[in-house]
């Protein structure tokens, strides 16, 4: 009778082991919270905003570097007459021009046109740094920063989409946003118009558009979660 | 008539060259910039043209690089003279906007540069206001707490403006500032700050990618100098200064005391059984009695008689003495054999006297406390005598101390004493009895004190009694540091030995009476 109880015994163990070891690694991998409770999730949200808005301050940090650069080498009148005004291949998105009309603007649409940005730039950030990369003329220096910002919209619009999907797990936004996981639907309306830009003007283009980006998600923050310093 | 034609004609004319040379149309103004401090409002300022001397009007007309509708300055007054303010509403940002200026008068208009910008790209925040310096203690430490306030009047701005800042600090005489960033605090700590020295600080922002603002203006402080522990350091030297001083006093003021303690006195040699004064006196007696002391106590011949002494001096050899008393007397100075000094002559001397007159000079001295009598003999034995004498008192050494002995000091010696003051004088030993004499010696003052060439080693003649004898004089003067013995006199009998010879003595006054604890090494 012993002889039978002892290896059941160690089998049993083992599985009360493995289970609550099983219990472990999740608790630890996911949080304890659960969808109602609204402080948990808030705080993470938080993080993330302040993630987020961190990278675009820094690509428009380096998007500015650039366009500084670009100007010294092409040295163009800043305020010439006659030239051209630039139609950026975003001008067609719709974006507020102003802290007012932004507050104005409903949080879904706000998002949208952040993400619309986003997903507008990545193509043609990257062909950017492929003629800079193949074109001897400019230094490394600029050819390392192109690629530092194409690379950092594609993160960007990344960490947007998880934001996103955040919020619509708060039930902070609806599911209005349904069709933003794809790409596609919002590249329609953009052209290929940007194969037609100069180098010069993408990065001008790009600098205000990154700007934008970055001001609009402060707002989105300060409206979602708002906390000292709004 | 004709007067107010040509009145007409002369307002025509005036009317004309007014026109013709002091105006003209305006010059052509200039457009210097334009500057938006909080992203929402925005500012354009420029320089008017060469006046034209008429009054000129400028106007500024804009529109949007999209659209073609121009429009005109919404507000002339509120960024100040020659300017152009766009509030909120008319503000928009991420688009670009063309800007003209006009200057018109009476004769003309001129149209400036236009001015492309996007208002984005033209913020720049005002310095920080209120920059407020404190100086606080940490621990012991002083460290340098600076404040300052945001530029814009508005706290809550909904995210829109992140604003973030900078500041610099330089020592006053330093040409070097060191720049800190601050972020979006609006207060710093500087804790690398040195006492007693001005530091100037400045301050500047920016709205997140947009160029810094002017620095604002210097404010200085100075760092107190003297901390806690400079305080205490202070108290503490004070405090163990004063056991210090003191110590010092007390020293000061027991110096005496000390320099006993430090420089004893050193005793001279002293053997036993001898008397060092004794030796010292050089006169044969006072050796052999140094030397042989008490044992030969019971050869000593008392001498009652007074000490009234003379001596006859011859130049011949065989010189008689009627005296026999005197013969005796003379034969006892001579020393006796077992002395020996080292003369030459003193051999036959000694053989003189070793008849047995082995009378010592004991009692001759005993009667004297005072030595000095000097031999004026050019007679071979009292020369060798006082050759053995001074060399006596030669090879005796230094004056005692007179901490020893009370001895009177020899002639050599120099040393103020006070033995006239504590002692008197033995006229003589009667059996067990000791005479003393009484004083009769007045004190000494000291105007008669003698010259000093008067060498202490010969007396004074008193008067030349026939051919063979010469009288000599010591009187004594006075009480008073004498080398010789005031006991003796020579010649006059009992007079009173101030009256005559009172400037024969050939004794040497030293001092004036008091005592010096410190010997005094001849």
């Amino acid at each position: 009778m012993s002889g039978q109880m002892r290896p059941a015994c160690s089998v049993w163990l083992l599985l009360v082991c493995l289970v609550l070891y099983s219990r472990l690694k999740v608790a630890a991998s996911a949080p304890t919270c659960t969808n109602g409770q609204a402080g948990c999730h808030v705080l993470s949200l938080a993080n993330l905003f302040d993630r987020v808005i961190q990278h675009s301050a820094r690509m428009h940090g380096i998007s500015n570097d650039l366009h500084s650069e670009f100007e010294l080498y092409f040295l163009p009148s800043k305020n010439q007459i006659g030239r051209v005004s630039r139609n950026c291949h975003t001008s067609t998105i719709l974006t507020p021009n102003g802290k007012e009309n932004a507050q104005r603007m409903a949080r879904e649409e706000l998002t949208e046109v952040i993400l619309k940005l986003l997903v507008a730039w990545g193509d043609p950030l990257w062909h950017f740094h492929q003629s800079l990369a193949h074109n001897h003329e400019f230094s490394n220096f600029s050819s390392n920063k192109s690629l530092e910002m194409s690379d950092m919209v594609h993160e960007l619009r990344k960490g947007v989409q998880k934001v996103i999907e955040k919020m619509k797990m708060l039930g902070i936004i609806g599911n209005s946003l349904g069709g933003l996981g794809s790409s596609e639907s919002l590249l329609a309306p953009v052209s290929a118009e940007w194969r037609l830009m100069k180098d010069y003007d993408l990065l001008y283009c790009f600098r205000r558009d990154s700007s934008k980006i970055q001001n609009y998600l402060k707002i989105l923050k300060c409206r979602i979660v708002p906390e000292h310093g709004c | 008539m004709l007067w107010k034609e040509c009145k007409s004609c002369l307002f025509i004319l005036h009317g004309f060259i007014n026109v013709c040379f002091n105006a003209s149309p305006p010059g052509k103004p200039a457009l210097i910039g334009c500057r938006s401090p909080d992203k929402e409002t925005f500012t354009c300022w420029w320089t008017p043209g060469s006046p034209g001397g008429l009054p000129t009007v400028h106007r500024l007309y804009y529109h949007r690089a999209e659209s073609k509708d121009v429009r005109e300055c919404p507000d002339y007054t509120s960024g100040g003279s020659n300017s152009c303010y766009f509030d909120k509403s008319q503000t928009t940002l991420w688009v670009e906007y063309e800007l003209t200026v006009v200057a018109t008068n009476a004769l003309g208009n001129a149209t400036s540069n236009t001015l492309r910008i996007d208002v984005m790209n033209v913020v720049r925040p005002y310095p920080p206001k209120n920059v407020v310096l404190q100086v606080k203690q940490s621990n012991d430490n002083p460290y340098l707490f600076i404040g300052w306030q945001s530029p814009l009047n508005k706290t809550k701005t909904y995210g829109w403006v992140t604003i973030k800042y900078q500041l610099r600090v330089r020592p006053e005489k330093s040409k070097e500032w060191k720049i800190y960033d601050t972020d979006l605090q609006r207060n710093f700590s500087l804790h690398t700050v040195d006492p007693k020295v001005t530091y100037e600080v400045e301050v500047r922002c920016a709205l997140d990618h947009s160029t810094w603002s002017e620095w604002s203006t210097t404010a200085s402080i100075k760092i107190p100098g003297s901390s806690q522990k400079d305080r205490l350091l202070w108290v503490l030297m004070l405090v163990s200064l004063i056991p210090l001083l003191t110590a010092v006093c007390a020293l000061v003021v027991k110096r005496n005391s000390v320099k006993q303690c430090l420089l004893p006195p050193v005793p001279g040699p002293k053997i036993i059984g001898v008397d060092p004064r004794l030796l010292k006196s050089g006169r044969a007696e006072d050796v052999v009695s140094a030397l042989f002391g008490n044992q030969k106590l019971a050869n000593m011949k008392a001498r009652t008689e007074e000490t009234e002494e003379f001596i006859s001096v011859s130049d011949s050899r065989d010189w008689l003495l009627p005296d026999e008393r005197l013969s005796e007397k003379v034969r006892s100075l001579i020393i006796p054999n077992s002395f020996v000094f080292g003369a030459k002559t003193q051999s036959f001397e000694l053989e003189k006297a070793a008849d047995g007159k082995e009378n010592p000079v004991l009692d001759r001295s005993s009667s004297r406390p005072g030595d000095g009598r000097t031999p004026l003999s050019p007679a071979p034995e009292l020369q060798s005598l006082r050759a053995s004498k001074d060399a006596a008192s030669r090879s005796a050494g230094q004056c005692p101390a007179h901490s020893y002995v009370d001895i009177p000091t020899p002639e050599d010696c120099r040393t103020p004493e006070a033995t006239s003051d504590d002692y008197s004088r033995v006229k003589g030993v009667h059996g067990e009895d000791v005479l003393l004499e009484e004083e009769r010696v007045p004190p000494c003052p000291d105007a008669q004190i003698q010259p000093a060439n008067v060498a202490s080693d010969y007396s004074r003649v008193a008067e030349v009694n026939s051919d063979t004898t010469v009288l000599l004089q010591n009187l004594p003067v006075c009480k008073e540091r004498q080398h010789h013995d005031a006991g003796w006199t020579v010649g006059k009998k009992p007079e009173p030995p101030g009256t005559e010879v009172s400037t024969g003595s050939s004794t040497q006054l030293v001092g004036s009476g008091y005592v010096d604890s410190v010997p005094n090494f001849c």
